[in-house]
């Protein structure tokens, strides 16, 4: 359903991202890990289609782009009512309000649906956008770190909800993470990005215990399982 | 005390000319903010949430516009509408709508430079964000305006202060014509040129004291206003 196709990104004059060929199956839940500056954001955001590339392209399946859902590392939450942050994403459909409160009740914020936007901690925002993100179908969703601020509890929640969301509306899930656990617990396939190329790429439990390449087998002896 | 005096004698005496500038100051003022307000916060605003091909350049000349000094735009209008000008045909010289001109000249790039910092200062928080949930690019405009509104009213203000208290093009343009184009700060200069000092002292204060009044009561207003959505 979705491609790249030598696709390249530069920042400043250093290469950020280097893919030849990666492509997403329909319904697959992909997680994008890698140590920081690896070029996972990067892909992420040329996926969306927010960033564009120097070199390559991104190819969609026909009526694929306008539907995505992107949630940056940073998502903005407006200053009006949490309720509305979330229903502005479900545009001129009936009965907004309630698919906007039933997925803000999915990721445990209901009880915030009349607190203003801006009045909400890192993680709570970051709730409330994922909240966005599943209050209508999409065929793709596009995720990056989205439970970086959220504590335990708010983070099982999130994945509880992502999984659910998922199983219902058979979408395909890409998430950056850096948490190899929440990685495990979500995706099926996993992608291992150094220095903006593909380092790893394959099933979960192949890439996290047997990883071929020097540089994944060193990123996975470094990093913390959490 | 000689100047309390004039100032209440000038606000309620039998004459009625101060009131009749106060009316023409006030009409000048409200009508040029506003219409360079309404045009230049969009047009700032989408300069500071879009990127594209000579942006740079287009804010370089705003920033040039933002301290053009007000005779010159009192002659630009002037050469327009004089009667050899393009728009002499008008005849619009020496008029309330003339001094309107040349002020949305002064006003319009500082609301448009003023607006395109404040948006771009926040636009990279949101515009991903935006994007990645579909919104049409007014849509983000909107939301742009509505979360940067504390900031943007303070343009009002500014717009508003160099409306009311520019001489230069409205005495060029308007001509400082008694009982139809004088207004508060042209009627200082007349009166400091006669040398009727307590006059002229008199009517600055008047001056203030209507400016702190509008300012006070639009941040009341701003202050008080529900954001509920």
């Amino acid at each position: 359903m979705l491609r790249l196709d030598r696709v390249q990104k530069s920042y400043k004059g250093r290469c950020v991202l280097n893919i030849k060929e990666l492509a997403f199956n329909k319904g697959g839940r992909y997680a994008i890990i890698g140590p920081n500056g690896s070029g996972k954001s990067t892909l992420l955001r040329v996926l969306a289609g927010v960033l564009a590339t120097d070199s390559g392209q991104v190819i969609y399946e026909q009526g694929l782009k306008p539907q995505l859902g992107y949630m940056p590392q940073k998502p903005y939450a407006y200053g009006f009512s949490v309720l509305r942050n979330v229903s502005i994403a479900i545009k001129g459909q009936m009965h907004s309000k309630q698919a906007a409160l039933e997925a803000l009740r999915k990721v445990g914020m209901e009880r915030f649906a009349h607190a203003k936007g801006n009045s909400l901690s890192g993680g709570e925002a970051q709730r409330v956008a994922l909240a966005r993100m599943i209050a209508l179908p999409r065929p793709l969703l596009l995720l990056d770190e989205p439970t970086s601020a959220t504590d335990i509890a708010g983070s099982e929640s999130v994945e509880n909800a992502l999984l659910d969301y998922c199983k219902q509306t058979g979408c395909t899930l890409i998430l950056a993470t850096h948490s190899l656990a929440q990685a495990q617990r979500v995706a099926e396939t996993i992608i291992m990005l150094d220095h903006g190329n593909i380092a790893e790429y394959g099933p979960v439990n192949q890439v996290l215990f047997y990883p071929q390449s020097e540089e994944g087998q060193k990123f996975i002896r470094h990093w913390k399982w959490s | 005390m000689g100047t309390l005096q004039e100032m209440l004698a000038l606000l309620f005496g039998e004459n009625g000319e101060l009131r009749q500038i106060i009316g023409v100051t006030l009409q000048m003022s409200f009508t040029s903010t506003t219409i360079a307000v309404c045009s230049g916060i969009p047009l700032g605003a989408f300069l500071g949430i879009s990127d594209f091909k000579g942006k740079r350049f287009v804010m370089r000349i705003v920033h040039t516009l933002m301290g053009l000094p007000p005779v010159v735009a009192g002659l630009i209008v002037f050469f327009l509408l004089s009667r050899s000008g393009p728009l002499g045909q008008y005849k619009l010289l020496y008029s309330v709508t003339a001094m309107v001109t040349a002020q949305v000249m002064l006003i319009f790039p500082v609301a448009a430079g003023l607006s395109a910092s404040i948006v771009s200062m926040r636009a990279p928080l949101v515009r991903e964000t935006a994007q990645g949930i579909g919104l049409s690019p007014w849509t983000q405009l909107a939301y742009m305006l509505y979360e940067c509104r504390k900031q943007l009213f303070s343009v009002v203000f500014t717009g508003f202060g160099r409306a009311i208290s520019e001489v230069g093009a409205a005495q060029l343009v308007g001509g400082n014509i008694q009982y139809k184009t004088r207004v508060m700060t042209t009627a200082i200069v007349l009166e400091t040129n006669k040398g009727n000092f307590d006059k002229a002292v008199a009517l600055g204060i008047v001056l203030l004291i209507i400016a702190f009044i509008i300012t006070s009561a639009a941040q009341l207003l701003q202050d008080g206003r529900p954001t509920d959505c």
